[in-house]
C-alpha cells in the first residue's frame, strides 16, 4: 500500500517534472545565450556561458537604443491601461447584469458573452478602418481600445459569476447604511471583488504584453511600437542581431513577471479563504 | 414618536400574493414579534417596511410619515439580517461607523456613538477585529451595535438567533431584551421560533399564508388563540387536535364509538363537524372526569423534568399527554385521560374558534 503510494507520488511529480523542463527549456535556452558571444551562440547553443564566451553586448546595445527603452515604456502602458479599463467596466458591467434586473439583462449577457467565442483578430480590417477613421493610428489609445474590447467578454463573464457569491444581505445592508448605488459599488463590491479581479488581471496581462498581431498592424511605427514590435527591428532580411535580439527577449520577459507575482498572489489568497470559510 | 402603522399592505412577485392585506400597528417602544411558518410572508413583511421591497399597494407609516416611496437609508430604520451581513474588509468600528460616514455625520460624534454602543454590546476589545476573527455571538453583537448607532426610529431583527447555538441563543434572547429595556426601542422581530416569540414579545403577530391570523400579547395568543392555525402554531409539542362531529346537544363523537359529554355553544347543530383541542400539559392520566377518553401508550419521552406519552385512540389518532418526569406506566398499557374542561378548545369546520364554557 505504502510502495504504491510512493509510486503515484513519484509518476506524478516525473510527470510536472517532465513539463516544467519542457516549458522552461526555450526560455532557460534564450536568457543562457543572451549572455555569449555571437561566435558561441551559433558554435554551441546549447552550452551554458562560460568565462571565455561570455559577453553582455547584446544587453549593452539594447540598453544603449533610447528607442527600446521607450518601447518598454509603451508596453507597460498598453498593458496597464487595457488591465485598469478592462476591470473598471468589466466589474461595472458585471455588477449590473447581476444585481438589477431589467428588460434585456439576459439577452444582453448572452450579447456580451458572444465576445468570448469570436476572435477579435477576425475583425481585423474592420478595426484598421475605424481607428484610420479616428486618426488613431499609430497611438496607445488605439492599442487600449482593441484590448479592452477584446478582452471585456471574459472579464464580464468570470467578474459576474464572483458577484452573484457575494451575499445579497450585504448590499442590503449597505442600502440601509444609505450609501448610493455608486458607493455600494465601489466600496462594498470592488474591495470584495479583488481575487476575481486578480484573476482576470491575469488572464489579461501575458496575452496583451505579448501580442505582436496589433502593434503590427495599429502601431507600427512613430515610435509608439510595443516591445514585442519593437525587438524586430534587430530581426533583418540579411543579418540577424542575434545578442540583441536574446538580450530584448529576456529583459521583456521581467516586468510581466513581476505583474504576475504582484496578481498571483492576491489570486492565491482569494482561492483559498473562499475554500477554508 | 416612532410607531409604525401599516395599512391594507399587498405585495406580489407577478401572479404570486406574498401579503394579503396586512394591517398591523406597531406602539412606539413597543416589542412586535413577527411569527410563522416558512414562507408566510413574515421576512418579505419586515422587508417592504425596511424599503428592501417595493409594495403593491397600501401604506407604511413610520413615525407618521408616509414612507412608501423613500429608500430604506431615508426610512430611519436600522435591519439586522440573519446572516448579520457584516462588511467583510472593514474591522468592527468601520462597520459600525460605515453608515454614519456616509450620512456626513461629524468624526466625533461617530467615535462618541461607536463608543457608546461597543460599550452597550461590549465589544470595546474587540474594535479592531475584522469580522471573520469574530466568533457568531461576537457578530451578532456587531450587526446589533451597526443598528444602534444608526439611532433609528425602527430596529427591524430578521431572524436574527437562528444561526447561533442553542445555548447562546438563550443567552442573546436575554440580552435582547435587556437592550429593549435600556434603549426604550421600537423592535420588529421576524423569527419562526416560538420560543423567541413567547419570551421577547409585547406583542405578537401570527401570519400564515400572507395574512396576519391573530395579534395580541403572547399568553393571550397562548390562551385564546382566535382560529385552529394559531392554536396549532403556539406551543410546543402542539396542541391535540380531534375532529369530531355534534350527535346531541351535548355530546360529541370522535368515531369509533368515542364519545363525550361536553356543553357546546348554542350556535352548534346536530351534525356539525368541530374539532376539539387540548394541549398537552392539560391533559391528565387516570381519575374520573365528564371529559374522559381511554387510549393506548405508544411510546414515552422522557426528557427527565417532564416527559410525553404518545396515546393512541380508538379512532387511530394519536394524542400527546406531558406527564412527569418518570411516569410508572408501560408502553402498551392501556390508560384513559382526562381534559381539563376549563382548557378546552373548540373550533368550527372553517377554522375559527367556537366560544366555550370553560366550567
Amino acid at each position: 500500500m505504502n510502495v504504491r503510494k510512493h509510486t503515484s507520488t513519484f509518476s506524478i511529480h516525473a510527470v510536472l517534472l517532465a513539463y516544467t523542463v519542457l516549458a522552461l527549456a526555450p526560455i532557460i535556452l534564450v536568457i543562457m545565450n543572451s549572455f555569449k558571444e555571437r561566435k558561441a551562440i551559433f558554435g554551441s547553443p546549447l552550452m551554458p556561458p562560460t568565462p571565455s564566451t561570455f559577453s553582455l553586448v547584446g544587453y549593452d546595445k539594447v540598453f544603449g537604443d533610447s528607442s527600446v527603452v521607450s518601447y518598454y515604456v509603451n508596453s507597460l502602458t498598453v498593458t496597464g491601461g487595457t488591465i485598469f479599463f478592462t476591470l473598471l467596466f468589466g466589474a461595472m458591467a458585471a455588477w449590473a447584469l447581476a444585481e438589477y434586473k431589467f428588460r434585456w439583462n439576459s439577452l444582453l449577457a448572452i450579447y456580451l458573452s458572444i465576445g468570448i467565442m469570436v476572435p477579435i483578430r477576425l475583425g481585423s480590417v474592420a478595426l484598421i478602418q475605424l481607428i484610420a477613421h479616428l486618426n488613431l493610428i499609430n497611438t496607445l489609445t488605439a492599442l487600449i481600445l482593441v484590448y479592452v474590447a477584446q478582452n471585456l467578454p471574459l472579464a464580464v463573464f468570470i467578474l459576474s459569476e464572483f458577484i452573484n457569491q457575494i451575499p445579497k444581505d450585504l448590499r442590503e445592508a449597505a442600502r440601509c447604511d444609505g450609501l448610493s448605488e455608486y458607493n455600494i459599488f465601489f466600496y462594498i463590491v470592488l474591495p470584495l471583488l479583488r481575487p476575481a479581479m486578480a484573476t482576470v488581471a491575469v488572464f489579461t496581462m501575458i496575452p496583451v504584453w505579448n501580442d505582436l498581431w496589433f502593434p503590427l498592424l495599429l502601431a507600427p511605427s512613430g515610435g509608439k511600437q510595443t516591445i514585442t514590435l519593437g525587438i524586430q527591428q534587430y530581426l533583418g532580411q540579411y543579418i540577424t542581431d542575434w545578442n540583441s535580439v536574446l538580450s530584448a527577449l529576456s529583459t521583456a520577459i521581467i516586468p510581466v513577471l513581476i505583474l504576475y507575482v504582484i496578481f498571483s498572489r492576491q489570486l492565491i489568497r482569494g482561492l483559498t479563504s473562499g475554500a477554508v470559510k | 414618536m416612532s410607531e409604525v402603522k401599516i395599512i391594507n399592505l399587498c405585495k406580489s412577485y407577478g401572479p404570486v400574493d406574498v401579503l394579503k392585506d396586512v394591517d398591523l400597528k406597531v406602539e412606539d417602544g413597543s416589542f412586535v414579534v413577527l411569527v410563522g411558518p416558512s414562507g408566510c410572508g413574515k421576512s418579505t413583511l419586515l422587508r417592504t417596511i425596511a424599503g428592501l421591497e417595493p409594495t403593491t399597494s397600501g401604506s407604511i407609516n413610520i413615525g407618521g410619515k408616509l414612507v412608501n416611496d423613500l429608500p430604506p437609508a431615508k426610512r430611519e430604520i436600522a435591519m439586522v439580517f440573519q446572516s448579520y451581513a457584516l462588511y467583510p474588509h472593514k474591522n468592527v468600528y468601520d462597520n459600525m461607523a460605515f453608515g454614519l460616514k456616509f450620512a456626513r455625520t461629524p468624526k466625533a460624534e461617530i467615535d462618541q456613538r461607536v463608543s457608546e454602543a461597543a460599550r452597550i454590546l461590549q465589544l470595546e476589545p474587540l474594535l479592531k477585529r475584522r469580522p471573520r476573527e469574530l466568533s457568531g455571538g461576537q457578530r451578532q453583537r456587531v450587526a446589533i451595535g451597526r443598528a444602534i448607532v444608526r439611532k433609528p426610529q425602527v430596529f427591524l431583527f430578521d431572524e436574527p438567533l437562528s444561526n447561533l447555538d442553542a445555548a447562546l441563543r438563550s443567552n442573546t434572547r436575554v440580552e435582547i431584551t435587556k437592550l429593549h429595556k435600556l434603549l426604550k426601542a421600537t423592535i420588529i422581530y421576524v423569527t419562526h421560533d416560538q420560543v423567541e416569540a413567547m419570551t421577547l414579545a409585547d406583542k405578537i403577530v401570527v401570519m400564515n399564508n400572507g395574512r396576519v391570523e391573530q395579534t395580541g400579547r403572547p399568553l393571550d395568543l397562548y390562551y385564546r388563540p382566535a382560529n385552529i392555525f394559531v392554536a396549532g402554531f403556539l406551543g410546543s409539542p402542539a396542541m391535540n387536535f380531534l375532529a369530531a362531529t355534534v350527535t346531541k346537544k351535548d355530546q360529541l363523537n370522535f368515531g369509533a364509538d368515542m364519545n363525550m359529554k361536553m356543553t357546546l355553544p348554542s350556535s352548534c347543530r346536530v351534525g356539525n363537524k368541530v374539532t376539539l383541542g387540548c394541549r398537552p400539559e392539560h391533559i391528565q392520566f387516570g381519575g374520573k372526569g365528564a371529559m374522559q377518553i381511554s387510549g393506548k401508550v405508544d411510546i414515552i419521552e422522557r426528557l427527565g423534568e417532564i416527559g410525553y406519552a404518545y396515546v393512541t385512540l380508538p379512532n387511530r389518532q394519536t394524542m400527546v399527554v406531558q406527564v412527569n418526569g418518570d411516569p410508572r406506566i408501560n408502553n402498551g398499557e392501556i390508560v384513559s385521560l382526562v381534559l381539563s374542561p376549563e382548557h378546552i378548545h373548540l373550533f368550527a369546520e372553517d377554522g375559527s374558534a367556537l366560544p366555550v364554557s370553560r366550567k
